[in-house]
């Protein structure tokens, strides 16, 4: 039998109408010729009909609805749970997205705050001031207006006097 | 399928028109309208009983089975992307379920020693109580079918029930199963062969202790 193992295969496609009719007239040549092979035939044939015929059971109206009823309360109670639909496929997803969210901006804020800078008006103004009296960019008229911008007046007088002597100078 | 037969309770398999209104109650149902997914309960339940039935076998674990079964389907339903059809995607859960607690319950697979006791005691008894609710209206033939079935691997069980009982289409297995045609026909030639060898250990024990009788 195992030599006709080509031969089972076809038997199956042609049990399920599958098979292209060259082959079909092949195998059916075949099944004529060889017992051992029509009987397998046979078999086959005879178990897929009675599964074919298998009854359906008939739906039970009580036991129906007694299912339908309970199915629908678990389905319910699954909604409005937690772990409801939208809780799993939106509301989760968008808490767990919108957090991450506010990781990252939390984090590029930190790293950007503590990050040393070039120099800035409003990071150090002084050096600025200074720098720029030095290299001679300002015109004392500029270097006045830097001062009541970023100086109290009292401070600026205290502060240039205490720490330089030129600058002082250059702003008078 | 054979129309009106193996769906007598109403063929799920719809029209476009048909398509168009399953689509319309999937949209309420994830919209939060628990109420239309009732619809498809009632719509399902008697092909998913059957279903259920044949690979369970058990009356006691339907109940459980179908609400778990449902449970999947609702749960699942915001993956549906309508691209196969709403029957053929309802079964491919129902086929996963089933045959995951088939594997589950560890199914005590009956040898070919069992089988022959089981051939011997129903050749004396004329009926066994593998499948009582099959009892009342199946044939002797048809019970020594389902018990030569009861023990083989839930995968060949399966594809039986899906193409020789149910009697679908390759194409809607390939569908229902996420699986190859190669892979379909290679497992229904292999289960097939399985079947025949334990339904004919059963059939011959049987009748030879009638012959002695």
């Amino acid at each position: 039998m195992k030599a006709h193992g080509k031969y089972l295969r076809l038997i199956n496609l042609k049990l399920d109408g599958k098979l292209a009719k060259d082959k079909l007239d092949i195998l059916d040549a075949h099944l004529h010729e060889c017992k051992a092979c029509h009987e397998e035939y046979e078999h086959l044939r005879t178990i897929r009909g009675n599964l074919l015929a298998s009854p359906e059971m008939p739906a039970d109206p009580v036991t129906t609805e007694r299912r339908t009823a309970a199915i629908m309360a678990a389905v319910k109670k699954r909604a409005s749970s937690k772990r409801s639909l939208y809780w799993q496929f939106a509301l989760r997803p968008a808490l767990v997205l919108g957090s991450l969210l506010i990781i990252l901006m939390i984090s590029f804020a930190v790293v950007h705050e503590n990050e040393p800078t070039g120099p800035t008006l409003f990071s150090n103004p002084q050096d600025i001031l200074i720098d720029s009296i030095l290299v001679d960019t300002l015109n004392d008229h500029e270097v006045a207006g830097l001062f009541d911008a970023y100086y109290e007046p009292v401070e600026v007088v205290a502060e240039t006097k205490v720490n330089s002597g030129f600058v002082e100078e250059r702003i008078k | 399928m054979k129309a009106g037969g193996k769906y007598s309770g109403g063929d799920p398999r719809l029209s476009d028109t048909g398509q168009a209104e399953e689509a319309a109650l999937v949209k309420s149902i994830l919209a939060g309208n628990t109420d239309s997914f009732e619809i498809i309960v009632r719509r399902y339940h008697p092909k998913l009983t059957n279903l259920a039935r044949r690979h369970l076998h058990r009356e006691d674990e339907l109940d459980d089975a179908l609400q778990d079964i449902f449970l999947r389907i609702y749960t699942s339903l915001p993956r549906f992307q309508g691209r196969s059809n709403l029957y053929t995607w309802i079964y491919s859960i129902a086929v996963n379920y089933l045959i995951d607690r088939l594997r589950k319950r560890r199914l005590r697979k009956i040898s070919d020693y069992e089988l022959q006791e089981t051939g011997r005691q129903l050749a004396t008894d004329g009926k066994r109580d593998v499948n009582p609710e099959y009892a009342f209206e199946m044939s002797e033939e048809m019970n020594l079918l389902w018990l030569a079935m009861d023990g083989m691997d839930p995968l060949f069980k399966n594809i039986l029930i899906l193409r020789d009982v149910e009697d679908f289409t390759y194409e809607e297995i390939v569908e229902i199963l996420g699986v190859g045609m190669g892979t379909v026909k290679s497992r229904l030639f292999r289960a097939r062969a399985e079947l025949k060898r334990r339904y004919l250990a059963l059939h011959k024990v049987g009748g030879e202790k009638t012959e002695r009788r």
